[in-house]
């Protein structure tokens, strides 16, 4: 029964992984999964139903809504993959710092973070994002900085809970440079819940970054992030679902096979 | 006890004062001249724009702004919209009570679901009860929030024709939205209480209150559950701070008054006092539920109490 519940859950993980690679594959090499180019209109397939020929139906300008939604996916990920990156490195150094430091410099960072989630994050995205104007750049920051909190305070207690353990006395009694300690013996062994915790914030930075677009805090070009494409298609709703279900149902399932990696990922580190 | 509430409060006023920096900080300090939100450079000449920042005292060292900033918010005054020239204050209080009420039964509809299908989850963990509930709790953290108002709108109020897509006035149209912001949320919380009660079910009192023959209703009830509420709260406090954020898309999806509602306009509108009005309300009530948050765990738990 153990073995027949561990392969169902390495098989969703599996499952999810092509998934994710084929998101990928789309976002590195669109013309090759894209059955059109997204910029192509074609006034006779206007409103077109899903289809053989149009898997995910036609838009308002009759463009081909798969190949909008294969190449809508490049902005969505860098968007994503550098939120995780930037909030990721800045808030894991300072809980890292903080939590090694300790004493006034851990109490002032905790004031920080605690203001910082005094504001919920996508209200605090979307402050950032509508004073600065709509850009990659503006999404990036904006997520990146509401998503510091959780990164720094699962680097902080990682690092407290490692640095009090007894090699890192030796290490100390022996001499060792207090920097040589943080990078060497803490930073490499603090790594592997932050790492969870950058799967499943990929995940939600994806959410994030979607909300903002659909709220018109997104870039505007010609071709769509799929936040956007969302957003404009809820306005044919009534007479072609299709423009919003599609993309809607891509954001969840790509979310969902993170989240499941993530999952796992988790399990895998820490089996308790 | 009383003392500690006093602690907190003087603590969550520090935070709050934070949050008002911060606020500030975005809305002035970031790249790009504020009066840009307001004014498009290329249709509008240098004198005109000294002008309008002289009018708006955005020609004010930065500090003589923030302190200007701070004493008006002690005198309750967020300034006033730019596009309406009415009071942000007002505005948000005019608002407040649909989203309170979007926001209200939505965390009863996720906290009940969550509690309720995270015991079940726990109870018959390993069972296919326990799969199908933690599959759908996954799938609920993964959903866009306005994906899935879109999905109820054209379910119940295109194809059935069941409920009212848009609006504000009367129950009916609170249904929708506060079930789709119930459901999303509700995936944290059962993930939340099955760990929780996993971990408490297996502890040794619990072990010897079966023992001792207490019905297992009484051990899931009164022993169990009071015990999972400890940390649910948690849970439960930052899910009232998220939905608040939530209802910002929810109220665009489903047209409907609130302050999300309010924000999502003025940023349209770069109308950049509302947008910082009701951040900055939104910290103020977020500090607020932190704080009954930390207020409940000593009427919960007595060793909290005691401490």
């Amino acid at each position: 029964m153990k073995k027949l519940k561990l392969s169902l859950s390495d098989a969703l993980a599996v499952i999810s992984g092509l998934f994710i690679a084929f998101i990928l594959l789309c976002a590195i090499a669109p013309g090759f999964v894209a059955p059109y180019s997204p910029t192509y209109m074609n006034v006779a397939d206007l409103l077109q139903a899903p289809s053989l020929t149009h898997l995910f139906g036609t838009d308002y300008f009759g463009r081909d809504v798969f190949s909008v939604v294969v190449y809508g996916s490049r902005d969505s990920l860098i968007i994503g993959v550098a939120s995780v990156l930037t909030g990721g490195i800045i808030g894991g150094i300072l809980g890292a710092l903080a939590g090694f430091i300790g004493g006034v410099v851990d109490t002032i960072f905790n004031r920080f973070i605690e203001i910082l989630m005094t504001i919920p994050g996508i209200l605090l995205a979307l402050a950032i994002a509508a004073a600065l104007r709509p850009s990659l750049f503006s999404i990036v920051l904006a997520i990146s900085v509401s998503s510091i909190p959780q990164y720094s305070r699962v680097m902080r207690g990682q690092v407290i809970s490692i640095k009090n353990r007894p090699y890192i006395t030796v290490s100390n009694s022996i001499g060792t440079r207090g920097a040589v300690i943080f990078v060497k013996h803490v930073l490499l062994n603090s790594w592997s819940p932050f790492l969870v915790m950058a799967t499943l914030g990929l995940g939600s930075s994806i959410l994030v970054a979607s909300g903002l677009s659909f709220l018109g805090l997104g870039i505007i070009k010609e071709i769509p992030d799929w936040g956007t494409l969302l957003s404009q298609g809820r306005g044919y709703l009534v007479v072609a679902h299709w423009i919003c279900t599609f993309p809607g149902l891509v954001i969840t399932a790509f979310v969902l096979a993170i989240n499941i990696i993530g999952d796992r990922l988790r399990d895998v580190i820490d089996p308790k | 006890m009383a003392g500690v509430v006093i602690k907190k409060i003087l603590t969550s006023l520090v935070v709050l004062f934070g949050a008002l920096v911060l606020v500030f900080l975005i809305m002035n300090v970031l790249p790009g001249d504020p009066i840009f939100s307001i004014v498009d450079p290329t249709t509008t000449s240098p004198e005109e724009i000294a002008a309008l920042k002289h009018e708006l005292g955005m020609d004010k060292p930065l500090g003589q702004q923030f302190v200007e900033y701070v004493i008006d918010i002690l005198h309750g005054d967020f300034g006033k919209s730019r596009a309406s020239s009415e009071p942000v204050l007002a505005l948000i209080l005019k608002n407040l009570p649909k989203t309170i009420e979007l926001t209200v039964v939505s965390v009863v509809i996720s906290v009940t679901l969550g509690i309720l299908l995270g015991i079940l989850s726990a109870v018959f963990r390993n069972r296919v009860l326990d799969t199908v509930v933690r599959v759908l709790s996954l799938i609920t953290i993964s959903m866009p929030t306005f994906w899935t108002g879109v999905l109820f709108i054209l379910l119940f109020s295109v194809k059935l024709r069941w409920l009212p897509s848009m609006g504000s006035e009367g129950f009916r149209t609170l249904i929708l939205p506060s079930v789709t912001l119930g459901i999303v949320s509700s995936g944290v919380i059962v993930r939340m209480v099955r760990n929780s009660a996993l971990e408490i079910i297996n502890e040794p009192f619990i072990v010897t209150l079966r023992a001792k023959g207490l019905a297992e209703r009484t051990v899931m009830l009164r022993h169990v559950l009071r015990n999972v509420m400890i940390p649910t709260i948690t849970v439960i406090g930052l899910q009232v701070t998220n939905m608040l954020a939530g209802s910002v898309i929810i109220e665009t999806v489903f047209s409907r008054q609130g302050i999300g509602r309010i924000i999502s306009t003025a940023i349209m509108a770069r109308d950049i006092p509302i947008v910082q009005g009701v951040v900055f309300f939104s910290a103020i009530i977020c500090v607020v539920v932190n704080l009954v948050v930390d207020v409940s765990y000593a009427i919960i738990d007595p060793r909290v109490r005691r401490a």
